[in-house]
């Protein structure tokens, strides 16, 4: 255990495990990384850009940012909280790079959002386009409330593990995440008649 | 109350997803039940996880795998020395250790070939003619005083001149140490006989 809010745990150590073996000189400890975190990258890719082509370009890059950048995984984190920190700042530097200063997605990217469930039922329905809406709602966010939002609701990450992957304090998540939760809220509440 | 509320809110993305444990998400489904604003955000969270994000293709994890394990490959190459080097001993220390000693015995061996008829070469040289010298001109040194000594030590003293055998390191005789003159010299026969003869009693003759 690195750290008070950094619980070990065997998904953890595997995890260790593959990073040494790949040191070891095992490129296929590598590949099991890459198969275990490919998905979740580009979901996180995708839902901090709104954009698939972005997200496939933000995902591969990430990747590539892993393998040069592996020898300074202290441990001191899970390695999945340090893969999404390298996600969050090369989706960053992406965005900016390809779309200046401002990293702010409009409502037409956002619906790329699509919902998950198919099933033709009307609560179903009623779901998805909730989703669709929260979709949307999230691209509007500004930088810092959706990436909070994104890695503790998709990524799965704790205050603690998130302030690690956006570098900043534990006290700056709960209230970038609060403030943004706030924001789906008051959209939850105004549309309340049609949600 | 409101550090319950805000134990719980932090527990809601994860029990939104089923990642609880039993006995957190019992403490959760409590607090909803008299926490309407908690309910509102488990509404909203159970929403955003209902977006899903289109599939990329079907090649693109595939090709994404194979590109990043040829960056690795690459890295590799690049990585090799700085890992041969970030080891502890004994990886770093053998093959530190040996590639200087090669890289020393290298230029010693150039050096070598190179000063072979200059500097080097002298000074074995000199070594070899005072090695094969220093013997031949000591002992006929040592012969010649040698002599005189005995000489004068037999005037002086006949009775032990007489004895006749003066030995090498016998001072009381003034011959040199055994350490100046040793049975392996050349003219160590010639001394014992000049001084076999010189030890006659010089009144007989």
């Amino acid at each position: 255990m690195n750290g008070p809010e950094f619980e070990m745990n065997e998904a953890y150590k595997e995890d260790y495990k593959l990073v040494d073996s790949y040191f070891a000189g095992d490129y296929a400890a590598l590949e099991e990384l890459i198969t275990k975190y490919q998905r979740n990258v580009y979901a996180i890719s995708y839902r901090i850009s709104g954009d698939m082509e972005e997200a496939k370009d933000i995902t591969q890059k990430t990747f590539m940012q892993v393998v040069r950048e592996l020898k300074s995984f202290r441990k001191k984190s899970s390695f999945k909280t340090w893969l999404y920190r390298v996600t969050v700042n090369t989706a960053l530097n992406h965005l900016r790079e390809n779309r200046g200063n401002t990293v702010e997605l409009n409502e037409a990217i956002a619906d790329g959002y699509i919902a998950s469930d198919k099933k033709d039922s009307l609560s179903l329905l009623i779901e998805e386009e909730r989703g669709r809406h929260f979709g949307s709602l999230l691209a509007t966010l500004p930088e810092r409330q959706r990436l909070s939002v994104v890695l503790r609701v998709y990524g799965g990450l704790s205050i603690s593990e998130t302030a690690i992957a956006m570098g900043c304090s534990e006290g700056a998540v709960k209230a970038h995440y609060h403030n943004g939760i706030k924001k789906f809220k008051e959209a939850y509440m105004s549309k309340e008649g049609i949600l | 109350m409101k550090r319950q509320h805000d134990d719980i809110s932090e527990l809601i993305p994860d029990f939104a997803r089923n990642a609880l444990g039993e006995e957190k998400a019992n403490s959760v489904r409590e607090h909803l039940q008299e926490c309407s604003d908690c309910t509102l955000e488990l509404s909203i969270v159970k929403g955003l996880l209902h977006t899903e994000v289109p599939e990329p293709g079907s090649r693109f994890f595939n090709d994404l795998k194979n590109s990043v394990a040829a960056e690795a490959q690459k890295k590799r190459q690049g990585f090799l020395l700085s890992w041969m080097f970030s080891r502890p001993l004994p990886i770093t220390g053998i093959a530190g250790i040996a590639g200087i000693a090669c890289c020393i015995l290298i230029t010693v061996l150039t050096l070598f070939q190179a000063n072979q008829f200059t500097g080097v070469s002298h000074l074995l040289r000199s070594d070899k003619s005072i090695s094969k010298n220093i013997p031949g001109n000591i002992s006929g040194n040592i012969s010649k005083n040698i002599t005189k000594d005995i000489s004068a030590d037999i005037t002086e003293d006949t009775d032990s001149a007489v004895s006749g055998n003066v030995l090498p390191g016998d001072d009381s005789a003034g011959y040199a140490s055994i350490d100046d003159v040793s049975p392996l010299d050349e003219n160590y026969d010639d001394i014992i006989t000049v001084d076999a003869e010189k030890t006659k009693n010089p009144f007989q003759g």
